[in-house]
């Protein structure tokens, strides 16, 4: 058992949950519950790959997964405020699509049905911290992909933009009290827009950290309900930032606790594998159960 | 209620109106793969409705969406997004399957009804848990079933790997099932089973459990206007509770009708999203238990079409799941705008006054 190794790939696991998580925040306070999230992470994912397969650079690549995962949020957008669809239907049905679109346009692209597996990829460039490089345990935290250490930078960004600037301003008062936003003349479609593809955004980024970051593959569905994952990370933190954060970093230790714990003891594969979904549900009961607790005190 | 055939007409425009836009945007994409889509649509039809042998396919594959559609329907109509129903269904399965080989000893008409009641009940009790918390302490049902879902698939998995297994297989399966605990087959060779005739019967008790029943009138209520049964001093809980019991339940009762009629044994990830695919059967259905039964039969046929389809143009089996997922998304969207159409014209009219 290596104590170094095992913070290294929960730093790893936790980047996607991280940008997802908070892109769904800007939904959260904008009141959305959007479960899309796994969806437009979906999008990332392949776009990202598929992009810097075709073109070699990397950085087109992560331009694609934004602008894919940014055009399911618009669609997203349309659906839910220009159709007035329902937030879960929509939702459910723009992931059923993602996976089977995503699937189909393998096929088209590559002729390859369950994985695509490109050659000589283009990668996302690793950052090396000088000084940790050789330090036992603190090396556990440097040569990750830029995207990982772009995760906590988006922790910064989305602090900053949700409480200190006029936007945030905005989309916190549309969520929390949408008749007194319209009443002081703000145009709530559009700043449920706005928050829907930020969103889309960081999920994309978290999709290519997905695909580009660590395996540099795509296989169907390979966010395997992480989006909903993520969600659960804003649950759990009720929406403030430093929280979700928190619960992200812990369910990336559990995923890769797991995959750690089928290397080192001879559990059955399986059984690993339900740990990081239980410990989502278990911890979304706990802190549930606690609130409920406190809320029936006072 | 008094307009009865008028709301029935506007229902089957909805549906229609549905169906064409959806099929519209997957023929877009089937085009986009290099293939005409209105010859793999023709190849569809003929496949699924275009021979008796065709249709009994078709019924056989729509059996389980009948279960999983009326699943989701049941906790759809409480309010409650039970997207869950594929573990209730996975668990089912590998319940069915045990008591399949396990109990050889008694006879079919005991053993049947037993496997199906059995899967049932653990699919219904896999339910209770995010219906509990649901409840208690207001955790995101969604989040829950879901992630449970991954839990059960992976779980069934591990038991026919390592326990109730066949060693030596590549593909994880469980021991078979005695002959006598066997659906018999109706429209041989087709593997339509009486697995059909059971989900027939089922339909009609849901629908007759919420037309006619206080369960049902509750559980219409509950999603109708939560606060009214609240404040109504009905126990919204204990109701909420129920419904998703009954979810579980049918989901439990689609896997075990799969084993028992179809693959003889549990089979490792032998279902290709039922669970997930019912929530387009209900959504077209608008959770009508007897719609079921037709929005069931489309699906059924295009599934059922669609391998025939793969043979003879080499697309991938993604053609249903695209539409589906097109369906999922448009279904609730659709309606509001119909309904903001119709709220306009009657605004102009009065404005004209």
């Amino acid at each position: 058992m290596n104590f170094g190794d095992l913070v290294g790939v929960t730093l790893r696991q936790a980047a996607p949950l991280m940008f997802a998580a908070y892109g769904g925040l800007f939904s959260y306070h904008v009141g959305i519950i959007n479960i899309a999230l796994e969806a437009e992470m979906l999008a990332g994912a392949f776009a990202g790959l598929v992009v810097t397969a075709w073109t070699g650079s990397v950085e087109l690549g992560l331009l694609g997964a934004v602008l894919a995962a940014a055009l399911l949020g618009a669609i997203f957008s349309l659906l839910t405020e220009g159709l007035q669809a329902n937030l879960v239907t929509a939702a459910l049905g723009l992931i059923t699509l993602t996976i089977a679109l995503t699937r189909l346009l393998m096929w088209v692209a590559t002729g390859s049905r369950g994985a695509f597996v490109p050659q000589e990829l283009a990668a996302l460039p690793s950052l090396w911290i000088p000084g940790l490089t050789s330090t036992p345990v603190l090396q556990a935290f440097s040569g990750h992909s830029i995207l990982v250490y772009g995760a906590w930078l988006a922790w910064i960004f989305t602090s900053i933009l949700l409480y200190h600037t006029p936007l945030g301003l905005r989309i916190r008062a549309v969520g929390e009290n949408p008749e007194a936003a319209r009443a002081v003349g703000l145009n709530i479609k559009s700043v449920r827009v706005v928050a829907q593809l930020l969103c889309a955004v960081l999920c994309g980024l978290g999709g290519a950290q997905l695909s580009l970051g660590d395996l540099r593959l795509f296989t169907s569905g390979m966010t395997a309900g992480k989006g909903f994952i993520a969600l659960a990370a804003i649950y759990f933190g009720r929406g403030r930032p430093a929280l979700t954060t928190l619960a992200c970093v812990l369910f990336g230790f559990f995923d890769g606790f797991q995959s750690r714990l089928q290397l080192w003891t001879d559990i059955p594969p399986q059984l690993a594998q339900t740990i990081p979904f239980l410990s989502v549900v278990v911890m979304l009961v706990l802190v549930s159960w606690q609130e409920a607790r406190r809320r029936a005190r006072t | 209620m008094g307009t009865w055939p008028k709301s029935f007409l506007a229902e089957l425009v909805r549906v229609a109106l549905l169906l064409a836009i959806s099929l519209f945007i997957t023929g877009l994409i089937i085009s986009f793969t290099g293939e005409n889509p209105l010859e793999v649509f023709r190849t569809l039809v003929q496949a699924a409705i275009g021979s008796s042998l065709g249709v009994a396919e078709t019924l056989s594959a729509a059996t389980p969406l009948i279960f999983t559609g009326l699943a989701i329907a049941a906790a759809f109509r409480a309010g409650l997004f039970n997207v869950g129903v594929e573990g209730s269904l996975y668990l089912g399965a590998f319940s069915a399957a045990w008591v399949g080989f396990t109990l050889t000893h008694l006879p079919g008409w005991v053993l049947v009804p037993l496997a199906l009641l059995v899967a049932g009940l653990v699919g219904g009790v896999w339910a209770l848990g995010p219906a509990v918390v649901k409840v208690r302490y207001n955790v995101d049902e969604i989040v829950t079933t879901l992630m449970l879902n991954y839990v059960a698939i992976f779980f069934t998995t591990y038991l026919v790997t390592y326990i109730y297994g066949v060693p030596g297989l590549a593909n994880a399966m469980s021991f078979p099932i005695a002959p006598q605990a066997r659906l018999p087959r109706l429209f041989p060779p087709s593997q339509l089973n009486l697995g059909f005739i059971v989900a027939l019967f089922i339909a009609l008790i849901l629908w007759f459990l919420f037309r006619h029943t206080a369960l049902g009138y509750e559980i219409r209520m509950l999603g109708a206007n939560p606060l009214f049964v609240k404040w109504c001093g009905m126990p919204d809980r204990k109701i909420a509770i129920k419904a998703m019991f009954l979810s579980g339940f049918l989901g439990g009762m689609a896997g075990a009708v799969q084993i028992l009629g179809i693959h003889y044994r549990f089979i490792a990830n032998f279902s290709p999203g039922y669970g997930y695919t019912g929530i387009a059967v209900a959504l077209l259905a608008r959770n009508n238990p007897l719609g079921i039964l037709f929005s069931s039969f489309l699906l059924g046929a295009i599934y059922n079409g669609e391998s025939i389809v793969e043979l003879m143009t080499d697309i991938p089996m993604e053609i249903p799941r695209i539409f589906e997922g097109i369906i999922i998304a448009l279904t609730s969207a659709e309606l509001a705008v119909g309904f903001h159409l119709w709220r306009k014209k009657t605004r102009t009219r009065e404005g004209g006054r």
